[in-house]
């Protein structure tokens, strides 16, 4: 009945965040410098200045580096799950619809032409991502509207921005391996200013999705019957298309394209959770932080000269849990 | 002509005429009062789908669709009027039974009354029902809405027999309460049992609107648009109609 559906999303979340709290704490004292362990992190925020100011100063960069791999998260998360839900496909994804190459595109274009501080690279995400997004948008659209013709419209266009900045790196010389990195996605050159940023025009995203959870939930009535409802199918779909690609270029400005969030954490929410639009994205939105969380700390923990890329971690979570659910459902009417 | 309109209140299509791909359908009129079922009737690919899309107002049309004599607007659900359930699911094969209910604001309670096991399908995902289970569950939701007018295409697929009699006291029902009902569907032996008013589709025109009374005076239209041969069983409750296997009009049987 429905009072089971209340303690259902609220174990589901729950769980999220006590996995995401674990992580954060794992985040803050794993690093480098193993002197600055969870004790001394505990200490600082308890007792305040009792410990030595480079602590201080390694505890803060430690911080930006959470709350930056938090909002990634939540960001990838949030379009992972809109875009899925939207168009009813368990591959959508950032990747899917050619957003995030089109993030990387500016990205590149931006260091190919020797810009690369914070802001200009911000910026050049931000616009190459809501090219794309304009593109896929277009295709879309002059494709009919439907699922299906913005998707091969997504697939094309990211294809066509992945081999530019392809192109573009290998032209680079010296310059290509700090590119190549972050191509792939990390977070070892987020500053502050990109993470308020980020911050914002994320939680500006998720605060007007949310607003909207009740249009959005109508979408699982179908295509016909949501419309009776209130809730005509393509705006939907144009709208949830626009708010990912927002906030995938708000995570890729700042990190680089990470794949394979926005796939796998829609999974872990629906899977365990609600499928009403409001528990779904706020449960993949948490899962989404603690799986780039755990790709970040784990990238620290492994070390070497040059850290991981998170993409190349995402992948070895991501690739078996993908094959898993496809095993589930095999045979189903939703692997198609 | 308001006050007639006012007198049995209801909807009235006047001169519709829409487009949907190739497929043209009308111009027609139709008057459907509340508080009676209307079944469309018609061979595959007659305009039995495009109708109810129409006056659920998914589809741009011509002409005027009216509820009680004002006009309704041309958008989908016509202002809150009008639910619809497809002929086949479209719900999203992850949703949960109950969750659909929770969306569409359909009453729990109503879909219970009629349905007792209804609880035991909340909780699952759609994708884990049967065809048939996962049909009962569209219309319940449907029949649970507190919409004035119900739209269904082919409610009785994919339902066994006692479904197939639970929706059609349901709908008999509703309909003595006052719901205008307006079903399209092929099987012409649940005509008696079900139709106030039979329409007759085919090539997006409308052959004959009917009581199921006359129908045994129509028997050679409807044979002609199917281009099959029917069987009809006299009964106390009316003509029952059945595809009759002795071969086609004008055909070598």
């Amino acid at each position: 009945m429905l009072q089971s559906r209340a303690p259902r999303w609220v174990l589901s979340l729950s769980a999220a965040l006590t996995v995401l709290l674990a992580l954060s704490l794992a985040s803050m004292s794993i690093g480098a410098y193993r002197k600055v362990s969870l004790h001394t992190v505990l200490e600082y925020a308890i007792h305040g200045g009792q410990v030595p100011p480079i602590y201080v100063a390694i505890i803060h960069v430690r911080l930006l580096r959470t709350l930056a791999g938090m909002t990634v998260g939540a960001a990838l998360a949030f379009s992972g799950a809109s875009l899925q839900y939207v168009f009813r496909n368990p591959l959508a994804d950032p990747y899917i619809f050619g957003i995030a190459s089109g993030a990387a595109l500016g990205v590149i274009l931006s260091l190919y032409w020797g810009q690369a501080s914070p802001m200009a690279l911000y910026t050049a995400a931000s616009l190459g991502a809501i090219a794309a997004l304009a593109l896929v948008a277009a295709g879309g659209v002059l494709g009919g509207g439907t699922a299906f013709s913005y998707i091969v419209a997504g697939v094309g266009i990211g294809y066509l921005m992945w081999a530019i900045s392809m192109i573009l790196v290998l032209e680079m010389g010296p310059r290509a391996h700090y590119s190549a990195i972050w191509l792939f996605g990390t977070l070892a050159y987020v500053d502050s200013v990109e993470l308020r940023t980020s911050i914002i025009v994320v939680a500006a995203v998720l605060a007007l999705a949310l607003s909207l959870h009740k249009r959005y939930s109508r979408l699982l009535l179908g295509e016909e019957v949501s419309a009776i409802y209130g809730t005509p199918y393509r705006r939907a779909l144009l709208e949830l298309t626009v708010l990912s690609g927002v906030a995938t270029a708000a995570a890729t400005a700042m990190a680089g394209p990470v794949g394979f969030v926005g796939l796998v954490a829609p999974w872990i929410a629906r899977l365990t959770g609600t499928t009403l639009y409001g528990g779904f994205v706020a449960s993949t939105v948490v899962w989404g932080s603690s799986l780039v969380l755990f790709s970040d700390v784990t990238a620290r923990l492994i070390g070497g000269p040059v850290e991981l890329p998170l993409t190349a971690i995402m992948s070895f979570v991501g690739v078996p849990f993908i094959i898993y659910i496809m095993m589930k459902l095999r045979g189903s009417a939703a692997w198609r | 002509m308001e006050v007639e309109g006012a007198l049995s209140c209801g909807l009235e299509l006047a001169g519709v005429e829409a487009h949907v791909g190739s497929f043209h359908l009308g111009p027609m009129s139709l008057v459907l009062e509340a508080g009676k079922v209307t079944v469309v009737i018609g061979p595959n690919g007659g305009g039995k789908t495009t109708l109810l899309r129409l006056m659920a107002g998914l589809i741009p049309h011509k002409g005027e669709v009216r509820y009680c004599g004002s006009p309704t607007p041309a958008t989908p659900g016509r202002g809150g009027l009008v639910d619809y359930v497809p002929a086949e699911p479209q719900a999203d094969p992850y949703a949960r039974v109950g969750e659909l209910f929770e969306v569409s604001g359909a009453s729990l309670s109503k879909a219970r009354s009629y349905f007792p096991e209804l609880d035991e399908f909340l909780p699952r995902r759609t994708r884990e029902l049967s065809l048939g289970e996962g049909k009962l569950v569209c219309l319940l939701r449907g029949i649970a809405s507190s919409r004035k007018i119900l739209l269904l295409d082919e409610p009785f697929t994919h339902l066994d027999v006692s479904r197939q009699a639970l929706v059609l006291r349901v709908l008999r029902e509703e309909a003595g309460k006052g719901r205008l009902i307006v079903i399209a569907m092929h099987e012409l032996h649940l005509l008696s049992a079900i139709a106030d008013r039979i329409v007759l589709l085919k090539d997006g025109v409308k052959l004959f609107d009917i009581t199921p009374s006359e129908i045994g005076g129509h028997l050679k239209v409807i044979e002609d648009a199917y281009n099959a041969r029917l069987a009809t069983i006299e009964t106390g409750a009316g003509v029952i109609l059945l595809p009759s296997p002795i071969g086609v009009p004008g055909g070598d049987g």
